[in-house]
């Protein structure tokens, strides 16, 4: 009877490892995604930077460099969600 | 420091660690000003540390009569509390959407660290009758709460200073 005493102890304590780690892959998560947003947001940055470079006439060729600077901005808001992803699946493999 | 002083320092904060939790909680509601991963994990700590001084008397109630069962019952009733308290640390930070932070990694390794130190202990008193744990038992719990407060308020200033600085470069 003690012995079953102990198991039932000793399966409390599994279940409370099982959701500490599923704590710590909540916490995996979140930092990915802290890192991707510091990244992205530094991106946005001298995305916006350029923006106002091309406002202001201080880049020649106008047309071209605000084609341009779509083409990046597209690329930009398209990588956001994917790199977080990709990060996140690579990550999260080991966990 | 005599063991005996040590003993008696660290039940006396033992007694205060409860008022300490629950201050923290009300400090970092003030301040935080909207919910976060502290705001968090300080109202389960509060919350679990609150249950068990308030369900204390009643185990020890329960605990005093002969039979196994009745001891079982005081170490179950502290690890059901701890593994609660990590599925609520879990839970609430899912729900409303809240990056786990370092306090909450934190807090939750030590409800764990409890609960292994409650199961371990009656593994150590009534299965191998060694009484091998009874020091971790006697010392570790209380040092383990008490520790817990200048740690959180540490990590907290330390955090706070973090963003601040992140704050500033992003506005250089």
């Amino acid at each position: 009877m003690t012995w079953l005493y102990f198991l039932t102890l000793a399966a409390l304590n599994l279940v409370a490892w099982y959701f500490f780690k599923k704590l710590l892959l909540l916490r995996s998560i979140s930092q990915i995604q802290a890192e991707v947003e510091l990244e992205m947001h530094s991106r946005a940055h001298q995305l916006l930077v350029r923006r106002d470079q091309l406002e202001v006439g201080l880049v020649k060729e106008t047309a071209e460099a605000d084609e341009q600077w779509k083409g990046d901005l597209a690329e930009y808001m398209e990588e956001y969600e994917q790199e977080a992803l990709l990060r996140a699946k690579r990550r999260l493999n080991g966990v | 420091m005599a063991w005996n002083t040590i003993e008696t320092v660290l039940f006396e904060l033992g007694k205060w660690v409860f008022v300490a939790y629950f201050l923290m909680f009300l400090l970092s509601v003030m301040l935080e000003r909207k919910v976060s991963s502290l705001v968090i994990t300080l109202m389960v700590l509060a919350l679990a540390n609150g249950a068990m001084t308030a369900g204390t008397p009643m185990l020890y109630n329960i605990a005093s009569q002969t039979g196994l069962f009745y001891k079982l019952i005081w170490y179950m009733a502290f690890v059901c509390v701890d593994a609660v308290a990590i599925y609520l640390l879990y839970k609430l930070h899912r729900l409303l959407k809240q990056n786990v932070g370092s306090v909450a990694q934190l807090v939750g390794l030590c409800f764990f660290l409890l609960a292994s130190i409650q199961s371990l202990r009656f593994f150590d008193r009534y299965v191998t009758n060694t009484e091998l744990l009874q020091s971790l038992y006697q010392y570790g719990i209380p040092f383990i709460n008490v520790t817990l407060v200048p740690i959180i308020l540490m990590m907290w200033v330390l955090q706070h200073r973090n963003e601040n600085n992140s704050v500033q470069v992003v506005t250089e």
